[in-house]
């Protein structure tokens, strides 16, 4: 007998069960990349308009990528049984939301934030501020799918509940959109605004876990 | 059941007895279900819950297992294996894969696993990812978990459901070594099934 790991155990089992549902992992980058790149073809043909909104674009673009993918995290479970078996489990259900929401965030988050610096470059921001704007929307993204996760525990047992996801987590999204732009447009490095958008993801990293267990034991019973 | 400091299990109940329900009363919406059923399961004991479709029987499994809270009562029991009405295995996750999951989470070898899934017949099945395997294999897969840990209490909802004769006949098996090892079943079941001296409870 080895120490049991449940959580271990959960989150190399989301991180195979979100590759196996084959591009299902590369589908929010696609829908990311996608919604980024119509901004360019709407606005018309001012290069300098679409610099100066870009930064916000991408934030939009980011928030409603987290969402793409968001509907299948707990409802999968919940309809196979596994749910039930990680509530019997002796870690408890917000520790395996997190991990769970953790797994979900590297394979469907990960690669927005690294495809992020290419987005802004084609739709004309300053080189020099990606690396800034990337750790800005690495942080932001975190909290995105958090809260996302948070819906998508609330929402594991309504069929087709994509959209009460949208619904529940967008308000959530609000303090962090809103330090995340604010840290874009400062002139400073690091300026107190990026300090607020960290500290509405640790907020979110810190609280969302609780109401997902919370949400996802009603689930379960 | 508390966790005792050395990270083992320790039995607050009298000895022998795995499951302890008093007083449960368990509604659904507006209609009672059950009212006062009061159970002790201990050692060697198996119970079969029988009853109409519809009657309650996942539901009162449910209560047992703590995955429902009833409206009334109490119940305490020791470590145990489930095996719901979904049996838990996911579309993506083979025999082989299921298995090393719950060994994981259980704290069991994983070297163990192979040894598993030789007795549960699932040879030639042991990479076949679960959405592929017929409901018999994966019920053999979900029945599985109860071999990787030693618990004393197993609650099955319908173990023998889907599965062939040879696959009744080795859960028949386990059960009967389950219990000659002082290990206790509550199974709701219908029809007949080669579990020799169980009490047997109506709903």
């Amino acid at each position: 007998m080895s120490a049991p790991s449940p959580l271990r155990a959960a989150f190399s089992q989301a991180l195979k069960e979100a590759w196996s549902g084959g591009a299902g992992a590369l589908l929010p980058a696609g829908f990311f990349a996608g919604a980024a790149l119509l901004v360019p073809l709407t606005l018309g043909p001012q290069s300098a308009q679409l610099s100066s909104v870009a930064g916000a674009v991408l934030w939009i673009a980011l928030a409603l990528s987290s969402l793409v993918t968001m509907e299948r995290l707990f409802q999968a479970d919940l309809e196979d049984g596994s749910l039930e078996l990680w509530a019997m489990s002796e870690a408890g259900l917000s520790q395996i939301a997190l991990v769970k929401t953790l797994a979900h965030w590297l394979v469907s988050g990960l690669p927005l934030i690294v495809l992020s610096p290419l987005l802004g470059l084609i739709l004309g921001v300053d080189p020099a501020e990606l690396p800034r704007a990337a750790a800005a929307y690495g942080l932001g993204g975190l909290s995105f799918f958090f809260w996302g996760g948070f819906g998508a525990s609330l929402a594991a047992g309504v069929r087709r509940g994509g959209l009460l996801i949208a619904l529940i987590a967008l308000p959530f999204y609000v303090p962090t959109a809103i330090f995340g732009a604010l840290t874009l447009a400062s002139p400073i490095p690091v300026p107190p605004e990026a300090l607020m958008l960290a500290a509405s993801t640790l907020f979110a990293l810190a609280v969302a876990p609780f109401g997902m267990g919370a949400a996802l034991r009603l689930a379960v019973e | 059941m508390t966790e005792g400091g050395s990270g083992r299990y320790v039995c607050t109940m009298e000895a022998d007895v795995h499951i302890k329900a008093d007083n449960l009363g368990i509604m659904r919406g507006e209609r009672v279900l059950f009212q006062n059923v009061s159970l002790r399961v201990g050692a060697g004991e198996a119970v079969l819950l029988r009853g109409a479709n519809g009657v309650g029987k996942t539901t009162l499994l449910r209560c047992l297992a703590g995955l429902a809270q009833p409206e009334t009562g109490t119940c305490v029991r020791e470590p145990f294996h489930w095996l719901g009405h979904r049996n838990g295995v996911k579309p993506h996750e083979s025999p082989i894969a299921h298995l090393c999951t719950w060994a994981r989470t259980f704290g069991a070898d994983l070297s163990h696993v192979t040894q598993v899934i030789t007795l549960m017949g699932l040879d030639r099945a042991q990479t076949v990812t679960g959405a592929q395997l017929s409901a018999g294999q994966r019920k053999r897969t979900a029945l599985g978990r109860t071999q990787l840990a030693k618990r004393p209490l197993w609650l099955l909802d319908e173990p023998f459901s889907a599965l062939d004769a040879a696959g009744k006949a080795l859960l028949a098996d386990l059960i009967t070594k389950h219990r000659a090892e002082g290990g206790a079943v509550i199974a709701a079941v219908h029809g007949d099934v080669p579990v020799p001296n169980a009490r047997e409870v109506q709903l």
